[in-house]
């Protein structure tokens, strides 16, 4: 039993979670024993999303990226052409080998005693490694390169990682999902690794804990009518031109809210029920956008004519991978917690890599003004998730639990997506599926808790 | 065969005569062992060379190694 | 002693275009802070491209990769007057969250200095202040220059026609950028 919260007496973890009231303590947001607990827990042993190999694609190609509380250098090495993460802190005193954002290096140098290593993380060299009163026979070998990754994943130009080296494959990781998360990184026309992201990451403060927006903000049907009533209230969901939709010819599908209570990912699910894609509607303001859209729509249908889409968001719409990986089919936006009540989000946007200029453009602005801190929708959203944090962490506050119920009883196994719960589109299904995998890490002693699930466990806690 | 340069690594604007060191400069070092640059970080650090001399262990001609700023006696290209 | 006589045309033309701009910018800080939205778009020009680009961490001397580009990157802003417009709607509605209840901006403008003029343009660079205070105590602040080029405009003095804003952030620091600099 894993316990927390000494000074108010030993609570087990598992308690926090009233799984028949449908409802969870606010301590699990506001706790700094608890976020401690999870970087150790979650963090160290999740797949974790690092960035897209055409951020680097030369050799020595590098960007800084992070993993939970730390970051990571995402490197092209200059030998063998591969790809490597490494923690960004130097094996002798733990300075950062690299303050660039970005760049292309031979080397990473130390700036503290020079401590060397190539763009395979090895060891090349310390300063006054030679010097005949220095280190002599203690000079640091090649046990002392940079900490790498436990394991690291491209999977179709997505740079994925973890530290433990027990974790299950990355496609064990995503199970039912990974036909989900391959298809959202399709170009339109339904080619595999089809996208390039625009550089470079959006990043950008949040004060408030990583599991408001990282576990509550997907499939969070019932926020939108509210959080962005000014959006549609100023006409903004025209901003891309959806007004000037056409209806098309209804293509025969369920959308539904999912969680996987084993895996611990899920969202927003549209179920396709027949072989090929729906019909393209018009959308954008920008001449001849809809024209190359139209045409790759084309494409894909021939693709797809005698196949059945994977399922995914509605539309344009998330899931999120465990723990906080939300996944678009044009966008990807994850959050990287600093401290109990400090977040940092990033998101990258991709595009079609073969498109003509004039559309990479219109998708780039319309990614500009709809994302972040100086986005018009997601602005809303920054100053809910933010205000959560101070008004539960109170004494009094923290004492209450938040409302988890909504659909709470009425999900349904589905054979589609074997071994995930398949809800309404509006119940918070998803985000209980997150606490379901949540409570499984806080508890689990390793991986060997963890995986294989839906055969030897369930951890579907309601 | 064309002229060489010697290239002044201290006083003030040894750095930038160190960081700017072109591919094929040749260095001699303190311990006496002689190498070409093959590339420069520019880090003001390190250059990477390939020996060409070396007087303690002869096995390390051929070979690429880097070398630190303080280790070096003379640049010249 | 200089008698103001003395002063030759081209200079004290050079003296009023001064003030004549400075007054231009510094009414702009004031609708802005006076929340007089609206009449701020009123000095911007049709064609307007206003330009807040990212900055990253380079190594010295690669300084063509410190501001991304407004040709194929992200950036804070990269737009023109109709999105400006859609923002100040959306301010305007009473229900956008995190300019609700509105905060209290404060946007200071300095350094002000004519760079060149051609015609009827005039290219401006000045630096900003913006202090922003809301609720009971939400401080965010921002701090940068800017580069414009303005044209003469027989109604407002001036029209904005291109603004690119330098900011002095690498990660953004505040939650949400709800005003205009």
């Amino acid at each position: 039993m894993v316990t927390i919260l000494r000074a108010r007496g030993d609570r087990s973890i598992r308690s926090f979670i009233d799984y028949e009231r449908g409802t969870i303590s606010r301590e699990l947001y506001v706790h700094p024993d608890i976020f401690e607990q999870e970087m150790e827990q979650i963090f160290q042993r999740c797949w974790l999303f690092l960035g897209h190999e055409s951020q680097i694609p030369n050799p020595g190609d590098f960007i800084v990226s992070r993993m939970g509380t730390e970051e990571v250098i995402v490197v092209r090495d200059r030998k063998d052409k591969q790809i490597r993460a490494f923690l960004n802190s130097c094996r002798h005193r733990g300075m950062k080998v690299c303050r660039y954002d970005q760049g292309n290096n031979l080397v990473f140098t130390c700036p503290f005693h020079a401590w060397t290593y190539d763009t395979a993380g090895k060891l090349v060299g310390v300063g006054y490694g030679n010097h005949p009163e220095a280190y002599g026979d203690t000079r640091p070998g090649d046990q002392w390169g940079l900490a790498q990754v436990a394991q690291f994943k491209n999977f179709h130009g997505s740079l994925w990682a973890t530290w433990d080296p027990k974790a299950p494959s990355f496609e064990d990781y995503l199970g039912p999902f990974t036909a989900s998360l391959r298809h959202c990184l399709q170009s339109s026309d339904g080619e595999d690794g089809g996208l390039e992201m625009f550089t470079p990451f959006q990043r950008h403060r949040l004060p408030t804990n990583w599991k408001v927006p990282g576990f509550t903000s997907v499939t969070d049907g019932t926020h939108a009518a509210m959080t962005h009533r000014s959006a549609a209230a100023a006409g903004l969901h025209e901003d891309r031109g959806q007004g000037k939709a056409k209806p098309g010819t209804p293509f025969p599908r369920e959308m539904y809210a999912i969680g996987d209570h084993n895996l611990g990912h899920g969202g927003q699910c549209t179920f396709y029920n027949q072989p090929g894609v729906p019909d393209y509607t018009d959308e954008w303001f920008e001449p001849g956008v809809d024209d190359y859209f139209r045409e790759t729509a084309g494409r894909k249908a021939q693709l797809y004519a005698n196949r059945v889409l994977a399922p995914h968001g509605w539309g344009g719409g998330h899931f999120a991978i465990f723990p906080c990986v939300m996944v678009d089919s044009w966008r990807i936006r994850w959050y990287h917690p600093h401290e109990t009540g400090m977040v940092e989000r990033w998101t990258l946007c991709g595009v079609d890599k073969n498109a003509p200029k004039h559309v990479k453009n219109a998708v780039r602005h319309y990614v500009q003004r709809y994302n972040g801190p100086t986005g018009f929708f997601e602005s809303d959203d920054m100053e809910n998730w933010n205000y959560v944090y101070p008004a539960s962490r109170g004494v009094r506050a923290r004492k209450l639990d938040y409302f988890f119920a909504n659909g709470l009883g009425h999900g349904k196994y589905d054979d589609r997506l074997p071994g995930v719960v398949v809800n309404g589109a509006y119940t918070e299904e998803a985000q209980r599926a997150r606490f379901s995998r949540w409570l499984a890490f806080m508890e689990a002693k390793s991986w060997d808790d963890l995986y294989p699930v839906n055969t030897s466990k369930n951890h579907r806690i309601w | 065969m064309a002229e060489t340069k010697g290239y002044d690594l201290t006083g003030k604007g040894g750095i930038q005569a160190w960081s700017s060191l072109p591919e094929g400069t040749k260095l001699t070092l303190l311990n006496g062992a002689v190498g070409e640059i093959i590339a420069n970080p520019h880090d003001g650090g390190w250059v990477l060379i390939k020996f060409q001399e070396h007087p303690h262990d002869p096995s390390k001609v051929g070979q690429e190694e880097y070398v630190f700023f303080n280790e070096v006696q003379t640049a010249a290209g | 002693m200089l008698e103001l006589t003395t002063v030759d045309t081209a200079s004290l033309q050079r003296v009023i275009l001064q003030h004549d701009v400075e007054q231009f910018l510094y009414k702009e800080a004031r609708l802005l802070d006076e929340r007089r939205l609206e009449e701020w778009l009123e000095l911007l020009a049709e064609e307007l491209h206003y330009w807040m680009p990212m900055r990253r961490n380079i190594k010295f001397g690669d300084w063509d990769l410190e501001f991304t580009s407004h040709e194929t990157e992200i950036n804070w802003f990269d737009e023109g007057k109709d999105v400006l417009a859609g923002r100040i709607r959306q301010i305007n509605t009473g229900v956008h969250w995190p300019e609700e209840p509105v905060s209290r901006f404060e946007h200071i403008i300095s350094n002000v200095e004519l760079v060149g003029v051609e015609g009827d343009e005039i290219s401006v660079n000045s630096k900003f202040f913006c202090y922003q205070n809301r609720l009971q105590d939400e401080v965010n602040q921002w701090v940068g220059r800017r580069e414009d080029l303005l044209r003469r405009d027989p109604a407002t003095k001036f029209k904005l026609v291109k603004r690119k804003i330098i900011l002095a952030q690498n990660v953004m620091l505040p939650k949400v950028v709800n005003t205009f600099f």
